[in-house]
């Protein structure tokens, strides 16, 4: 598969990154493991004349505590976040969704800040994020800004990042002890497969009831969906079999799913059902304090 | 099939001379059979094997082919002016070059393109990058023809036509024993049951291509081939060279499976650019091209009829299928009927073939051509007719076993080890507790309806009986290894989602509703297929010459490739037992035109029952000179001597030894050369390799995810002449059926662009390490067929991977009550079913 001729610089900063970026313009594009952007350059779908590797960017590497933030560095590979005892302690959803993702050499290869940037619609770690309302940080070089998960998928491959802005960390903010969080996908083979359908949750039980709770889907809209109606749905109600269906089946409606290789539109929709009540079981038990990560279960 | 012909092989197949003597049948014996290392296992596994794609030669230029990017178009124009001027490029072979005919590339350039991928042009560069750049620089004006990409609609009126004579390859082909009439009115049961197959692709891991060098007049090419002197023939046909100019070398290939038997069009392309730019080049397809071009298991569809009495007599068959090879004759439903006319004894079968052209990629022989699809169709309607007439479906495969082949005019097979197959390989499963445990619960009528609690103590039962069954309880550890299209977290989830309402709802799942509890959703069965493989047998010509080393080590020389399921090791291993000699004190010289003798490719599962008679033969000579060279020495008859290790001995138990590397009659020849030839099959035998194969399944109802959990093969492929290789070709051959079976399919844009959707290895599912059963029991039906050759052993490679499909849909049914008629079978598939059986 041919490829075109292309540049390939190493900037050593974010500033010089981003201002190289600026100045070279379109046909320039940020390239950290290049899982996605590779093969899009490969196929066709996208002709590429500067490639400006983030990886020298000390700014963006490595997954640290900051007061009670954890700080998640765009350049972090899947398997450091799935492995990540940081990570694993403030939000172990996002951990479980980065360790499912792809295959063992593409979770040692690409990036979690790709994963959001390429802004896929079947990404496997955005839906986690946005169901546990994680803030972003973004940087052109000068300044930064905060968005939330939600607010940085505008549509299939369009995200928020202004032309020469880079995301810089994900965010996570400390979760209350009774929250629980899970991340379930629908694959047609056991490795190296995309999502046919997708879905996160977070909630919190107080008492017996469910606090707060969010459930987003992934593979199956444009961007990664949270699914408002599951808030009213689930809010304050006891966790019971009936009202787990009622979220299941407004998650499976909110879903605008597409046709295509990996399952019609209508098999979508019912994945999206059964994988919303796996999520949301699987949430309720860990919010309850059970250890059913895969790591925990060691 | 007659004598004389072959489907691996064009034209009549070359004899060779009988072998020296007969001898009597190995007993029992010391090494064949045994689990021996492959003797080339620390190459392959350190790397250090050179494979046709890892070679490297001095100035060696880089090929690549421009592919047609349409299913049907017709070359307008081609202009390669700009591709020639980029950097790098050694030369280029397009139509639109004066001396297009001169360099003989013409006639391999497609100006009528039936389907995607056919050749257009070719060019050599320095490096693949700057081949791949200026092939993009060829710039072909194409007019776009309508095309046809679906089988099925072929011959609809109206639809595009792939030749003009039409969208038929040949008349409807019609074989017809007994009158399926008197047997469907002699039949209490009739079933009548329609099944597709899809396209599979053989997916080797090494793609084709072949390294070429020319020396002056002379040719001399590296190809990842099933068959050097196959790709010498074509080669020298093709370029009007003498044999004795073509040399091919293929020691190692990355896997083959039908797909490469014979010269490619990449091959002689390689040649005429290596002759063109005087410097070697090596040609290998990308990954695409592989899906698009090489070879695929073409895709059936396929209606059979079927009628049994009360006592599980079958009746009559009626078998109909069509299918394609693609856009030119490649055998579309080649032998898709072979199990319907002989696997059981039936005495009126009516079968019906239509080979059909679609704009797609040809089809290639893969892995037991035709019969995993009638295996399909065959083995699920067996099960059917077996629930109507209240048999269990071991038993009524048991009461129609036959002992002759009825396809080849009824000739006795020289040995059948079906039965035996279904039988322990049955035991070895735990069939018939696990049926009994089914009965025991009422469950046979009311499928589907039960929670899982049952299925965890049928599996205690299974392990009390069946013995080789393990612990199954083991699924509770499901994250561990993840079923295709499982998906880690989730069976984790399932594991534990007990505490949630899980109680609760398994109640209600007896119910009307559908239950949404994860857990009582999930639903095992258990399924069984059989098999036979119509070839299998080898036969003649093999010629194989042994060395003896003055120091008693020796040389083994042969034609034939190893296509990776230890050929080489098996010789050493005949070898080893007649003369003693240890394995790594063999050299093995093989699959080189130049330096070994002639062989038919490897394919059709004949290598092994082809060549270990013919390696017997040649070390049976060795053994005959060096005895008698031994008898001189030690002044005692040659009968009173025998071979053990590295020295002569007595046989009367006197205990004297004189070492081989000592005799001095050894030492002034230097060397002793046995030649080793295959002797014919029996006249008025039939020789066929049998198996059965018995699987567990976990459906989930809500998902219509498949697990397969576990498989037991039981194959009769004669003598096991390797146990460790015996094996890997069983668990290889069933993960490719489960392939097979559940995920892999090229997609075709019907309707649309008629291109491919899928060639690549991602969107075209193979089963990952992820997606295995947690086992795989492979039970030897160990039945030396001395009848059919001197070593006993028949092919292996091909059954192992014919009834795994077919095992797992009726599993499917078992499972859940519904019988998924089509591969792959998806999630979406059963999803479906289900809910067809819900709203009746």
């Amino acid at each position: 598969m041919p490829m075109d001729d292309f540049v390939f610089h190493r900037p050593q900063s974010l500033p010089e990154a981003c201002a190289l970026h600026q100045e070279l313009g379109d046909g320039a594009f940020y390239i950290a493991g290049g899982t996605d952007l590779v093969t899009d350059l490969k196929r066709g779908a996208k002709t590429a004349r500067h490639l400006i590797s983030l990886s020298g960017l000390a700014e963006l590497r490595g997954i640290r505590r900051d007061g009670d933030l954890v700080r998640i560095g765009a350049l972090a590979s899947h398997a450091e976040v799935a492995a990540s005892p940081e990570v694993r302690g403030a939000f172990p959803g996002l951990a479980e969704a980065a360790g499912k993702l792809g295959a063992v050499q593409i979770r040692n290869q690409g990036t979690i800040g790709g994963n959001f940037c390429a802004a896929v619609p079947c990404a496997d770690t955005p839906p986690i994020c946005v169901a546990g309302g994680l803030r972003l940080l973004l940087s052109d070089g000068r300044r930064d800004r905060e968005l939330t998960a939600q607010e940085f998928f505008l549509g299939p491959r369009q995200s928020a990042l202004e032309p020469g802005e880079v995301l810089r960390e994900i965010l996570v903010a400390p979760q209350p002890a009774n929250a629980g969080a899970s991340y379930q996908r629908f694959t047609l083979r056991g490795g190296l497969a995309l999502s046919v359908a997708s879905v996160a949750a977070w909630l919190t039980l107080d008492d017996a009831r469910i606090g707060t709770a969010r459930v987003a889907l992934g593979a199956v809209a444009p961007v990664p969906l949270l699914v408002e109606e599951c808030a009213s749905i689930l809010s304050g109600q006891l966790p019971e079999d009936g009202v787990l269906s009622e979220a299941a089946e407004a998650s499976a409606k909110a879903a605008r799913p597409i046709t295509d290789i990996r399952g019609s539109e209508e098999y979508r929709r019912e994945i999206v059902s059964v994988m919303a009540r796996r999520a949301l079981v699987a949430a309720i038990e860990r919010a309850r304090g059970a250890k059913s990560y895969p790591w925990e279960r060691v | 099939m007659s004598h004389g012909e072959r489907y691996y092989f064009i034209g009549p197949v070359p004899e060779t001379p009988g072998p020296s003597e007969q001898p009597g049948p190995w007993g029992a014996t010391r090494f064949v059979g045994k689990a021996a290392t492959r003797i080339d296992a620390y190459e392959r596994v350190s790397g250090a094997a050179i494979f046709p794609s890892d070679l490297v030669l001095p100035d060696m230029l880089h090929g690549a082919i421009l592919r047609c990017p349409h299913p049907h178009a017709r070359v307008l124009s081609v202009d390669s002016r700009r591709a020639r001027e980029m950097p790098g490029v050694a030369v280029v072979l397009a139509s639109d070059r004066p001396n297009a005919g001169r360099t003989g590339a013409d006639k391999f350039l497609v100006e009528h393109c039936r389907y995607e991928g056919e050749v257009v042009a070719a060019l050599a560069a320095r490096t693949p990058e700057e081949a791949q750049d200026a092939l993009r620089m060829i710039e072909v004006e194409y007019e776009l023809l309508p095309h046809l990409s679906d089988e099925r609609r072929a011959l609809d009126p109206g639809v595009p036509q792939v030749h003009s004579s039409g969208n038929q390859v040949a008349p409807t082909a019609l074989y017809e024993r007994g009158s399926i009439v008197e047997g469907f009115a002699m039949a209490d049961a009739v079933v009548e049951t329609r099944f597709d197959t899809a396209t599979q692709i053989h997916c080797a891991i090494e793609p084709h291509g072949c390294v070429a060098r020319w020396d002056g007049p002379r040719l001399t090419i590296w190809e990842s081939t099933q068959g050097a002197f196959s790709v010498q023939a074509g080669v020298a046909g093709a370029l009007g060279l003498p044999l004795s100019s073509v040399r091919v070398i293929g020691h190692y290939v990355g896997g083959g499976f039908g797909a490469k038997l014979e010269a490619g069009k990449y091959t002689l392309l390689a040649a005429l650019l290596a002759r063109e730019a005087a410097r070697p080049v090596r040609l290998f397809l990308t990954r695409e091209e592989t899906f698009l071009a090489v070879g695929n298991r073409p895709p059936n569809h396929m209606r059979l009829k079927a009628g049994v009495r009360r006592d599980g007599t079958l009746t009559a068959l009626d078998f109909e299928a069509s299918g394609s090879g693609g856009a030119h004759p490649a055998g579309g439903v080649a032998l898709v009927d072979w199990l319907v006319r002989d696997l059981y004894s039936c005495p009126n079968v009516r079968t019906e073939l239509t080979d059909l052209f679609i704009n797609a990629g040809p089809a290639r022989p893969f892995r037991g051509p035709g019969h995993p699809q009638g295996a399909f169709a065959l083995e699920q309607v067996i099960d059917q007719l077996a629930e109507k007439i209240g048999l269990d479906p071991l038993e009524l495969r048991l009461r129609n076993i036959p002992e002759v082949s009825q396809a080849r005019g009824g000739i006795p097979y020289t040995v059948s080890g079906l039965r035996r197959c279904l039988e322990e390989g049955a035991c070895a499963f735990g069939w018939k507790a696990r049926r009994a445990a089914v009965a025991a619960k009422g469950e046979s009528e009311e499928k589907g309806a039960s929670g899982p609690g049952g299925d965890h103590g049928e599996s205690k039962d299974r392990g009390a009986s069946g013995g080789l069954g393990g612990d199954h309880g083991a699924s509770e550890d499901r994250g561990v290894s993840e079923g295709l299209g499982g998906d880690h977290g989730a069976s984790e989830d399932r594991g534990a989602s007990g505490g949630l309402g899980g109680g609760e709802s398994h109640d209600e799942s007896h119910g009307q509703s559908e239950s949404k509890d994860e857990g009582a959703s999930l639903q095992r069965g258990v399924g069984l297929a059989a098999c036979l493989w119509v070839a299998g047998a080898g036969g003649p010509p093999s010629t194989i010459v042994l060395k003896l080393f003055a120091d008693g080590s020796a040389n083994i020389n042969f034609g034939a490739s190893d296509l990776g399921t230890g050929t080489k090791t098996v010789m050493a291993l005949i070898v080893q037992e007649e003369l003693g000699i240890l394995p790594e004190r063999v050299q093995i010289e093989h699959a080189d035109t130049g330096t070994t003798q002639f062989a038919t490719p490897s394919g059709g599962s004949k290598t092994i029952p082809t060549e270990a008679p013919a390696m017997r033969d040649a070390a049976l000579a060795v053994r005959r000179q060096l005895l008698e060279i031994a008898a001189k020495e030690v002044e005692r008859p040659a009968k009173t001597l025998a071979i053990e290790g590295d020295a002569i001995i007595a046989r009367d138990g006197s205990e004297e030894r004189w070492p081989i590397a000592r005799l001095r009659g050894l030492q002034r020849r230097g060397v002793l050369i046995g030649v080793g030839y295959r002797a014919p099959n029996p006249e008025g035998k039939a020789i066929s390799p049998f198996g059965a194969q018995f699987c567990e399944v976990e459906a989930n109802r809500l998902t219509g995810e498949l697990r397969v959990l576990r498989f037991v093969g039981a194959h009769d492929s004669g003598r096991v002449m390797n146990r460790l290789s015996y094996d890997n070709q069983v668990r290889g051959g069933i993960v490719m059926g489960i392939g097979f079976g559940l995920s892999e399919e090229r997609r075709l844009d019907h309707g649309q662009t008629g291109r491919m959707l899928n060639a690549n290895l991602h969107d075209y599912a193979i089963p990952t390490a992820l997606d295995q059963p947690e086992e795989i029991v492979s039970l030897p039906i160990d039945l030396p067929d001395d009848e059919a050759n001197t070593t006993g052993a028949k092919g292996l490679g091909e059954p192992v991977t014919i009834p795994t499909a077919a095992a797992i849909a009726n599993a499917v049914y078992d499972a859940l009550g519904v019988r998924p008629t089509a591969t792959p079978m998806t999630p979406e598939q059963i999803l479906t079913l289900l809910r067809a059986k819900r709203e009746g």
